[in-house]
């Protein structure tokens, strides 16, 4: 049991999230461990952005704690932080910059090393097709270009973790093709995801795991195989928000 | 459609995310209260001292279109200025902008409802000053008709003064859509504005010394050189006539404007901005520490935002062209000194410089609205390894990037039109410097206590947020105090003493500040998301 917890490179620990009288994330328990992707589904309003906002210190839990990498996020958040990475739902990046002065900014805020960051840069820009406006400005970026170039800074500094709220929306099928690899890659190399979704099949094709929230609780976690069974993922879904029994 | 509009307009100026774990205080909220209503009520009695001087000298004399032609001409001046920088903002840079064109909405119900709320604050302005003008007036005796076509004439010059800076601040999209540079554009374009603007209000307060040392003289000079302020005057029931006129042309300019306006909005609002594509050249990226980066940020940040120089640093350039007129008119100091009965010699004249460049000071509020502008961007600061501290000394930064070079080159400039020897520079250099220190650190508590992330556009932020509103005002009302005691304090205490006790207490006030800053403050930045 505690070598299990030693592995684990996300553990939320009895989350629990309120906004007034609405419970948001209702005592959630989670683990992921090193070298899994693991998708998060759930219905519009389920909490799954909350949750995952409050897992890389966004905001600040009512109850419970999340772990990154061992490190508690409300007793040592800078360092949990450190060995983490967020990507929203919705890319806002500073619209003022070029994308290559963001990429940059990025690497001084997690102190990449000058080479690892311009062999790094230079490589995930590549690869997502993104070289040839790193020198525009983010203000001139369609809704996918910001996507590409908030996944770049996800990875730049590779963290133990990354979380991504919908992280395939607005990528082109190339875009979300090389994303896919390179999460692969990432956990190959010892890294975990942790990523929310409403497209299943990619989840069902790509994750280790699967997380599914309904009205702010846990309703079923496990390996992909496990959850599933002999259904797909879409059907052990629906019937889950179809039903209030839950019997795993 | 138009009312809708409207109503979506007028709750966006009273909303905007504050911060889901911070809530205001009761204390906080009556402690604004009351600050609010000082200041209310300093301004009241500021207008009210004009009006007194203007009333006392003009009604009696029988030339109450004067008088009520002067006011007319403060209002249109004050409200004008005040309404410029927000014009260009509110109406084609909210950021529902896409939403409506894609919506079955008319450009001009767009137009109209976004004038709306600028119109209404206006016009609340407008009343603003009118009202002590018309107290005193009615002290004096004045004309019944003068007073019942005072509401009127107030909405009209309202109206006119919105009319105007829309279009200004038309011709500053339009010309600004042209040149990639949009934000020098803006910059360059608005200073020269201003810089007519004050040539003008300079001739209106000249103008004013001049009525109440040789009124005669000054109503004289005043008939003959400026007849139309007496025209302007004139639009009363007293002389119907005139008023209509007035409304007549207020109603044609300002529809005029807006069918302008409307006729070109969608061009202007669907320019993009797009600055271009640039060809990508790997270059060897160098790495800075965070506090650097972080720093680089935020001014990119200053410097990618018109608005957000012009309101934030219109103090800067305030002060440091003050310097310079004190520097054609170095003289005139001393005279003033000695009708107040004071000898002018150089302690008293670098005490005054060091009060009065330390008030300057406060005219800029960057930092008041650094923490809001984070606004959208918020969540990459928050996600990502960055300590409260070093987050607070980033934001510090444009302010005091233009703040403390400012500040210099007004101390030495003041220093050598005032003829000071050296061992004088020094309090005239440090305390205006300290000065910057505490007016930075100030902005930012206020704003860290009262942050406004959501808004339609930044000048929200950079104007009309309470911390700027604050802090630019009560710099003003700082600015007087701070005068007016150290000129009481050389009086009592002697230069050297009040020179020596100003510098303790701007070390105090930095001090504290800081303390205040790097404690609560920080603690309450942490817990904002």
């Amino acid at each position: 049991m505690l070598e299990n917890i030693d592995r684990s490179v996300l553990r939320i620990e009895s989350l629990t999230k309120r906004y007034g009288d609405h419970v948001a994330v209702d005592n959630l328990s989670l683990s992921i461990s090193e070298g899994e992707i693991c998708a998060f589904i759930g219905h519009n309003g389920a909490g799954k952005t909350t949750t995952l906002k409050c897992a890389i210190g966004i905001l600040a839990p009512d109850e419970g704690d999340v772990y990154i990498d061992g490190i508690s996020i409300s007793e040592d958040p800078l360092l949990a932080k450190a060995r983490g990475a967020y990507i929203p739902d919705n890319p806002d990046l500073y619209e003022f910059l070029s994308g290559i002065k963001y990429l940059n900014f990025i690497a001084d805020v997690y102190g990449v090393d000058t080479e690892v960051r311009n062999a790094k840069i230079n490589d995930y820009a590549e690869r997502l097709g993104l070289t040839e406006a790193l020198a525009t400005q983010i203000s001139s970026y369609s809704h996918g270009m910001k996507q590409k170039l908030a996944v770049i800074s996800a990875f730049l500094h590779s963290p133990k973790l990354i979380m991504m709220d919908e992280p395939f929306v607005g990528l082109d099928p190339v875009a979300s093709h090389t994303l896919k690899t390179m999460m692969r890659e990432h956990c190959e190399a010892g890294g975990s995801i942790f990523f929310s979704t409403h497209v299943l099949d990619v989840a069902e094709k790509l994750c280790d795991r699967v997380a599914i929230i309904k009205e702010g609780k846990l309703v079923v976690t496990g390996s992909m195989d496990d959850v599933r069974g002999d259904a797909s993922l879409e059907d052990v879904f629906l019937e889950l928000q179809e039903s209030d029994e839950n019997a795993f | 459609m138009l009312s809708k509009l409207i109503k979506i307009r007028l709750a966006s100026l009273f909303t905007g995310r504050k911060g889901k774990n911070v809530k205001p205080s009761r204390f906080g909220k009556i402690g604004i209260g009351i600050l609010l209503g000082f200041l209310a009520l300093i301004f009241l009695l500021y207008f009210s001292a004009i009006a007194s001087i203007l009333a006392m000298v003009l009604v009696p004399a029988g030339l109450d279109s004067m008088y009520f032609g002067i006011f007319d001409l403060l209002i249109f001046a004050i409200v004008f200025v005040l309404s410029v920088f927000e014009t260009k903002s509110e109406l084609f840079e909210c950021k529902d902008n896409d939403l409506l064109l894609s919506m079955p909405v008319k450009p001009n119900d767009i137009v109209l409802s976004r004038a709306f709320t600028v119109i209404i604050m206006n016009i609340v302005e407008a009343f603003f000053v009118m009202s002590p003008a018309i107290v005193f007036y009615v002290l004096e005796g004045g004309n019944p008709w003068y007073i019942a076509s005072v509401v009127p004439v107030t909405v009209l010059l309202a109206l006119l003064a919105t009319a105007l800076s829309s279009g200004v601040g038309f011709l500053v999209a339009k010309i600004s859509a042209r040149f990639k540079n949009n934000t020098l554009v803006s910059v360059v374009l608005t200073i020269a504005f201003l810089v007519l603007y004050f040539v003008g209000f300079d001739w209106l307060m000249t103008a004013m010394d001049q009525l109440e040392i040789d009124p005669e003289g000054a109503i004289a000079s005043l008939s003959e050189s400026m007849g139309f302020i007496g025209i302007i005057g004139d639009c009363s029931l007293a002389k119907p006539l005139n008023l209509l006129i007035f409304i007549v042309i207020s109603v044609a300019i300002s529809l005029a404007t807006f069918l302008i306006i409307t006729k070109n909005y969608f061009a202007i609002i669907s320019h993009t901005g797009y600055s271009g594509k640039k060809k990508y050249v790997k270059t060897t990226l160098r790495s800075s520490s965070l506090l650097l980066a972080l720093s680089k940020k935020e001014l990119a940040t200053l410097f990618s935002n018109s608005a957000y120089i012009l309101n934030g640093g219109m103090g800067v350039i305030f002060e440091v062209l003050m310097s310079v007129l004190l520097l054609a008119n170095g003289e005139g100091i001393s005279e003033m000194l000695f009708l107040f009965g004071f000898g002018a010699d150089e302690g008293m004249l670098a005490t005054l410089a060091s009060a009065l460049l330390f008030g300057f000071a406060s005219l800029n509020s960057v930092s008041a609205s650094a923490l809001s502008l984070e606004g959208k961007y918020f969540w990459i600061v928050k996600s990502s390894p960055i300590p409260t501290e070093t987050l607070i000394y980033a934001k510090l930064v444009p302010h005091l990037a233009l703040s403390l070079p400012a500040s210099l080159v007004s101390s030495v400039i003041v220093s050598i039109a005032l003829g000071l020897t050296p061992l004088w520079w020094i309090p005239v250099i440090l305390i205006p410097i300290l000065g910057c220190f505490v007016f930075a650190m100030l902005g930012l508590i206020l704003n860290i206590a009262m942050p406004k992330l959501e808004f339609e556009n930044p000048t929200q932020v950079v104007k009309q947020s309470m911390p700027v509103f604050l802090l630019s005002f009560g710099g003003m009302i700082f600015l007087m105090a701070a005068v007016a005691v150290s000129f009481m304090a050389v009086a009592f205490l002697g230069s050297l003493v009040t020179v020596l006790l100003m510098l303790a207490i701007s070390i105090l006030l930095c001090v504290v500040l800081y303390l205040i800053l790097m404690g609560p403050s920080a603690r309450r930045l942490g817990k904002i998301s």
